[in-house]
């Protein structure tokens, strides 16, 4: 191979060149810091949104935006929550980063997530006898009724499993009205495409289990568990309404949240909870129909909501 | 007077609650007297403002209590301050006494109106259509389509 010397004007300095690029290398680090940190902050608000998510299914009380925030992002971000429901909980958890040089020069918008949950328990609290169901699985009864419908209709991890756990000829506790029913096997080999995170609480059925949605519109993705049997939940919009009561009211504006329908005045009132004003007046009507804290604290913003459209139509 | 009440009746429907409401703290300022309906619009624009800096929460409450000073027997401050206290600081029992109140009350100026127009009709017109009248007084009386709305919501809830 022939050597071919260059002309020492085409010759370049590599450290001249390094100094020259430097500047786009230093833009290129730091916009990858900062989208690091976009990331840590979405994936902070996923975690608060889940966490709040299971507080309240497990506990039946509202989790505290200020206790959650110390707990995902130790008090970096400013933390905010704002959820519940009846059937379906559902939490929108916002983490804005406040440390930081970018954080302190720019306002930066806040990272959403909202995630929902069936509010089921899946406890057996205090009946539990853990080793009931080995005792079944290995029951002569049920390994004869396995290789009966194993040969009758061929294994399917469906009916084996169904068989197995007997609960073959029991409507699903937790399936929502009109979803259909996946099976553990089916769910547990499907594609986790689409959003990241999210995830269903452990040792529970897929049914109903829903991810979260972008509700920001930031298009970042969620923390969806997309499935390949139609949920009933999905929907275009961040937060599926639930099931519409029609009622004889005077005309209102139920998709509109509630900090919208309560005026200012009455947000001081002590009946204001800020934790639900980011619910519609149809999604605190049906949060209103249970028991406990959270559907008494629905029933008083509801109030507010109806003081004030007594008083707009004088 | 009547001038005044007509300006802020016409600024509330406007939504113009603070606008309203800096009228009504002009006359409270100038007059010597005030009458318990400007009071009662004042509540009610304090409750729909959303400028909720200017003012304290417990004003809302004051300027009922304050129209039920002039006048005890004010039926819209009553129940006002009973709607106040059942949706605003969710105390039914304290909502419920003055609800009772206002329909005793209302119930005195009903019955006297009610006796008053059958009275007119039996001379004006005649005895069957004073009897008829009396006869569905109740239904005179009362919206009768809040009233099914209302039972249906509870009936539903």
């Amino acid at each position: 191979m022939n050597k071919v010397a260059r002309a020492n004007s085409e010759r370049g300095v590599s450290t001249l060149e390094l100094t020259l690029a430097m500047p786009l290398v230093v833009f290129a680090i730091l916009f990858l810091i900062g989208m690091g940190h976009a990331l840590i902050s979405k994936q902070h608000a996923v975690v608060g949104g889940q966490f709040a998510a299971h507080y309240q299914r497990v506990r039946e009380s509202a989790p505290d935006a200020a206790a959650a925030g110390r707990a995902v992002s130790a008090g970096t971000e400013t933390f905010s929550l704002s959820g519940g429901g009846g059937e379906t909980l559902s939490f929108t958890a916002s983490a804005t980063p406040r440390k930081g040089l970018i954080a302190r020069l720019y306002r930066l918008n806040a990272a959403n997530s909202q995630y929902q949950t069936p509010n089921v328990t899946n406890a057996c609290v205090p009946d539990c006898r853990p080793f009931d169901s080995f005792a079944r699985m290995l029951s002569p009864e049920m390994i004869t009724g396995i290789i009966f419908s194993g040969n009758s209709s061929g294994f399917s991890g469906d009916g084996l499993l169904s068989t197995v756990a007997g609960t073959g000829n029991r409507p699903p506790r937790q399936r929502p009205e009109g979803a259909e029913a996946v099976s553990p096997l089916v769910a547990g080999v499907a594609p986790a495409a689409g959003g990241g995170g999210g995830g269903r609480p452990p040792g529970r059925p897929p049914q109903g289990a829903a991810g979260a949605a972008d509700d920001d519109g930031s298009g970042n993705g969620g923390n969806g568990n997309p499935r390949p049997t139609p949920r009933p939940t999905a929907s275009p919009t961040p937060r599926p309404s639930p099931t519409p009561t029609p009622r004889p009211q005077t005309p209102r504006e139920p998709e509109k949240p509630a900090r919208d329908l309560i005026s200012g005045s009455l947000k001081r009132s002590p009946s204001y909870h800020s934790e639900l004003e980011g619910y519609t007046q149809r999604e605190l009507e049906q949060m209103a129909r249970g028991r406990g804290p959270q559907a008494q604290r629905a029933r008083q913003m509801l109030k507010l909501i109806k003081e004030g459209e007594r008083l707009r139509n004088k | 007077m009547s001038s005044l009440l007509d300006d802020i009746k016409t600024l509330y429907k406007d939504a113009r609650y603070k606008d309203a409401l800096s009228l009504i703290e002009t006359a409270e300022g100038e007059a010597v007297f005030i009458h318990p309906s400007i009071l009662v619009w004042k509540s009610r624009c304090l409750q729909l403002t959303e400028d909720s800096d200017s003012h304290q929460f417990s004003d809302i409450e004051a300027s009922l209590k304050q129209a039920l000073a002039i006048d005890e027997e004010y039926i819209p401050a009553i129940i006002d301050l009973a709607y106040f206290h059942l949706n605003v600081l969710d105390d039914a029992g304290a909502a419920e006494e003055l609800f009772e109140r206002a329909i005793n009350l209302c119930r005195d100026q009903i019955t006297e109106a009610i006796t008053g127009r059958a009275l007119c009709l039996a001379e004006k017109e005649s005895k069957e259509e004073a009897l008829n009248f009396l006869l569905n007084a109740a239904g005179h009386t009362l919206d009768q389509e809040k009233i099914e709305a209302l039972k249906e919501e509870i009936a539903s809830s």
